[in-house]
């Protein structure tokens, strides 16, 4: 009887023992929440490895902890939107990707007082929802060409359609392809919208009047040039699980001579196979010209977040760091002062390589409206059937429908 | 006279009830309660009516991931039912040693799905899976980015359905098992006496006594197979394009995605009401008899 | 007559272990894979057998995430919402099989229709559950929400093992003066023992290999393994030999633990299909 009381008693202690320690891990949360911010980034991007990098510098300069929370791209927006549904302070900044300030700018804390005058051209409209500047821009991004120095001499450096299909054909050998297609996820979007403002698209998904455009013949040429790209010989040809980190695999496996990629892989391929074997030049022009489209990151505070004083010295202490993310391996930043600067050095030829894609007059920003990632799903599923063999037409009518009734 | 009072009935009974009444039942009611309402990400609440149910039975809504939970059922289900039932046949003698092997073939049982989802990921993956590698080598391929099984909406779904017989064939064969031991072996010794081959020995004595414990195994699983999420999510996320999507990745992806929790709560409640119902016709059919039997 | 016999016994043995082997060869791949040096997980053309020995995926997992916290959280989360459902389940179960009333068979069916609830279906309203009792990102709500979620299921193993004690023993204990209270705990709970012993190894996998709730539960301070182990998948880095270490490091210890608790294994998962 004795030990049966005895054990039992014990089982309890153990239980409410445990029960204890959890609850004051919830309790010493609360407490440190007075002197520690945390962060959430792309794992594996720029964001991470600054956030990571300056952590030490605004600690010594506040004294206030940061904890730096990386999550994978398509994991990143469920969780924003749980964390905000939970109406729950997980994160006091959220470095995100420009296409969700829409879905979240109810949730985003704005700062209007901001100085705007050193942001990139087009960064301040694009981070401006109803008259509210959500945050900082960290980082703008575009594709440029990557290609190898040593087996393309400038003068046939691509600069339209046909240049880059001759010249990959001409490249392919037994060992090496010409380039690569992305099939998939959301870098196959991207490119493929890129390929829209190069054959002309005026507004991207949504004309100027708010109507979806996407069975415009623009897209369809996009599809088309992606379709032929991706059936020839001179590309890989699992192009449907080819993205941005595939094709910088296979460009730094010396696999493909040239590629299409986001500018943050210049220096990556530089650090790889040296700076001899590697340029760069702005995106190649369709029948409209050059264009691509945007990708800028930006600094938020979120208003749910319980240290908001705090978090916007963290947001504004990391814009004024912007110059340390061309120290770092990916090289890009979201001040003009900084990429006029950078330009200027050695290694850092993509900076001006994506100016100048940038300041192209057919490049435009992505949606900015609340259902983006359902509208990306959609879009996703177009590109993936029409490179698996569906027509595009058909499919580009399917998805116009879809898009309408999702709605902004 | 009562062997327990009514009170300590109550007693025993109340802290568990209590327990999953709280967060087992009431969220069920606080979803069907939801799944007519359109509910935004800030909590704003409109109320729609049956708006949810009828869009998800109309085109846009999820019969394409029904269906695609059907043909994951009938493909997973069937192929580990064949293959339990194989292998049980040859996992039945007796050696030395069997014991030992056996439990080592019963060793993948109890991991969780979402490694056994990453494993395959890593297998099948088209750059550097060793799959299509040992495919192309064995002839069977003619070069191993043939297949993409991940990548591809032919192959996505099966390619999760292979992920998804690794893990619980065991479970079939030690079902299966466990319903031959039971096997009167005189029986059997009758029956080969009598000059019965083989294939007569298995279909005619040892099928009908496995029946009750292979019926148990084939509901248990096919409502596990109808709530797989794990095993998808980790390798395609219910893609590409939609083509190895089920009911749990799209009520998922429309909770955290698309942020429409209503809708969400709709097609949750469709689902559970399906398996509740399919539970309840199955056991009825096997309790009856049994019943009879007391 | 004999010879065939034997033959026969021979394929089966030798099919049986080639099967085996067979069936076992993704997980050593995984294995293989922890122990490669990086690169060579994701080497093209792929290889078995690692070339060279290597532990630094070990260190490349350590260091990327916390594991060792999301490896604590899985852990402490497991034992202490499979105790709660062990203790309340047990007892609940008891009442309901002994007492003899109609309304226990409703409760029974009620039981088994919770057992089979799909996780994703309830998922939502637990969310907002949780969220609103503030709860959110919390060591408490994993527990228990995992302990709520398995209780049906304990409830279930303990209904058909006490079904298999006879009253006859109750009235006996009772005779002899003992309370419902010390009837359970001396004479029917000894007895039930492997039911026990099952139900709890069965939920603590459960609550351990679980990776929805935890996905949608949790943020940073309750992050289980599971999710940490998902998180692996980024887009710009295919790191893939970190995630084989941790796979490995996971579903390590469960595969010893059901090596040796197969007694209970097998019993947990033919109990109830196997009745009268």
């Amino acid at each position: 009887m004795k030990k049966r009381i005895v054990s039992l008693v014990l089982a309890i202690a153990m239980t409410s023992m445990m029960m204890a320690g959890c609850g004051a891990g919830a309790g010493k949360r609360g407490e440190s929440a007075e002197n520690s911010i945390t962060v959430l980034v792309e794992s594996g991007s720029p964001a991470e490895a600054l956030a990571k990098e300056t952590a030490d510098a605004f600690e010594a300069e506040t004294g206030c902890k940061v904890i730096v929370d990386a999550v994978a791209y398509s994991g990143m927006y469920d969780k924003l939107s749980t964390e905000i549904k939970a109406k729950q302070a997980a994160h006091d900044v959220a470095c995100m990707d420009v296409v969700w300030l829409a879905a979240f700018a109810g949730a985003i804390e704005p700062v209007n007082d901001a100085d705007t005058s050193d942001f990139l051209p087009t960064l301040q409209d694009s981070g401006t929802i109803d008259g509210n500047l959500l945050g900082y821009p960290m980082w703008v991004n575009s594709k440029i060409l990557i290609y190898r120095k040593d087996i393309i001499p400038e003068d046939k450096v691509p600069q339209n359609w046909e240049e880059y299909q001759a010249l990959a054909k001409e490249l392919k050998t037994d060992d090496m392809y010409g380039t690569t297609v992305f099939g998939s996820g959301s870098d196959a979007v991207c490119s493929f919208l890129d390929f829209a403002c190069q054959a002309g698209v005026d507004g991207l998904v949504f004309d100027g009047e708010g109507n979806v455009n996407i069975t415009d013949q623009a897209y369809i040429d996009a599809l088309d040039f992606m379709i032929e790209n991706a059936s020839a010989e001179y590309t890989p040809a699992d192009s449907l699980s080819t993205a941005s980190t595939e094709s910088q695999e296979l460009f730094t496996n010396e696999k493909i001579a040239m590629q299409l990629n986001w500018s943050h892989q210049y220096p990556a391929a530089v650090e790889a196979l040296g700076a001899d074997k590697v340029g760069c030049a702005p995106m190649i022009g369709g029948n409209a010209g050059v264009g691509a489209t945007t990708g800028p990151w930006y600094e938020c505070v979120m208003k749910s977040s319980e240290n908001k004083e705090m978090a916007k010295r963290y947001v504004e202490f990391m814009y004024g760091h912007n110059a340390d993310y061309m120290s770092l391996t990916l090289k890009i930043a979201g001040r003009t002062s900084v990429y006029e600067e950078a330009g200027k050095g050695e290694g850092n030829e993509h900076t001006t390589a994506v100016l100048e894609t940038l300041k192209a007059s057919q490049s435009q920003p992505r949606p900015m409206v609340t259902t983006w990632a359902q509208i990306e799903e959609v879009l996703i599923g177009v590109v993936e059937s029409c490179l698996g063999g569906a027509d595009v037409e058909e499919t580009l009518e399917k998805a116009k429908l879809e898009i309408e009734r999702i709605g902004k | 006279m009562r062997l327990i009072s009514r009170k300590t009935l109550l007693l025993f009974f109340l802290p568990g009830a209590v327990f999953m009444g709280a967060f087992l039942i009431y969220p069920i009611i606080t979803m069907v309660a939801d799944s007519f309402f359109k509910i935004g990400i800030m909590g704003d609440k409109t109320f729609i009516g049956f708006d949810n149910y009828i869009r998800a039975f109309t085109a846009g809504g999820f019969l394409k991931q029904l269906r695609n939970t059907l043909v994951y059922i009938v493909i997973a289900v069937g192929a580990e039912t064949i293959f339990g039932a194989l292998f049980a046949l040859f996992f039945e003698l007796n050696y030395k040693g069997s014991k030992v092997v056996r439990s080592f073939m019963m060793a993948p049982l109890m991991i969780a799905p979402l490694v056994a989802g990453l494993t395959w990921k890593l297998m099948m993956s088209s750059s550097f899976g060793i799959i299509n590698e040992l495919l192309a080598r064995g002839g069977i391929l003619s070069g191993s980015s043939d297949i993409l099984w991940l990548a591809d909406e032919k192959w996505a779904l099966l390619a999760c359905c292979i992920a998804d017989i690794w893990l619980t064939t065991p479970f079939m064969m030690l079902m299966i098992l466990a319903g031959l031991q039971g096997l009167d072996s005189s029986m059997l010794e009758a029956a080969k006496m009598d000059g019965a081959g083989l294939l007569q020995q298995i279909f005619m004595i040892k099928l009908p006594v496995i029946k009750p414990i292979l019926l148990t195994a084939l509901s248990v699983r096919i409502i596990d197979a109808a709530r797989t999420f794990d095993i998808i999510w980790a390798m395609t996320e219910g893609g590409p394009n939609s083509s190895s999507e089920t009911i749990s990745i799209i009520i998922y992806k429309t909770l955290t995605r698309y942020n429409e929790t209503g809708y969400a709560s709709a097609m949750a409640v469709v689902f559970i009401a399906v398996l509740v119902v399919f539970t309840l016709v199955f056991m009825q059919s096997l309790w009856n008899p049994k019943k009879k039997n007391r | 007559m004999k010879i065939k016999g034997e033959i026969g016994k021979r394929l089966g043995i030798g099919l049986s272990v080639i099967l085996t082997v067979f069936w076992l060869v993704p997980y050593i791949y995984v294995v293989c894979c922890a122990f490669k040096p990086g690169a060579e997980v994701i080497a093209v053309p792929p290889r078995f057998f690692p070339k060279v020995f290597s532990i630094e995926n070990f260190t490349g997992m350590f260091e990327r995430m916390d594991a060792l916290k999301y490896l604590l959280n899985s852990l402490s989360v497991a034992l202490a919402s499979t105790i709660i459902a062990l203790i309340l389940g047990a007892l609940a179960a008891y009442a309901i099989q002994r007492s003899g009333a109609k309304l226990s068979v409703a409760l029974v069916v009620l039981v088994l229709c919770l057992k089979m609830i799909p996780t994703s279906s309830i998922v939502v309203p637990i969310y907002e559950l949780i969220c609103n009792l503030g709860l959110y990102d919390t060591k408490i709500a994993l527990i228990i929400v995992y302990a709520a979620i398995n209780m049906p299921f304990v409830m279930w193993t303990m209904l058909s093992f006490y079904e298999g004690v006879p009253t006859t023993l109750d009235e006996a204990a009772f005779i002899d003066g003992a309370n419902s209270l010390q009837t359970f705990r001396k004479v029917i709970l000894p007895i039930c023992k492997p039911g026990l012993a099952t139900a709890f190894i069965f939920t603590l996998f459960l609550a351990w290999n679980d990776f929805l709730v935890a996905l949608l539960l949790t943020s940073t301070s309750a992050k289980t393994f599971t999710v940490g182990l998902a998180g692996f998948l980024s887009a710009y880095n295919l790191d893939l030999g970190p995630m084989c270490a941790g796979a490995f490091l996971f579903s390590f210890p469960v595969m010893v633990i059901s090596l040796m608790a197969q007694k209970y294994i097998v019993q947990g998962m033919t109990a109830g299909a196997v009745k009268g």
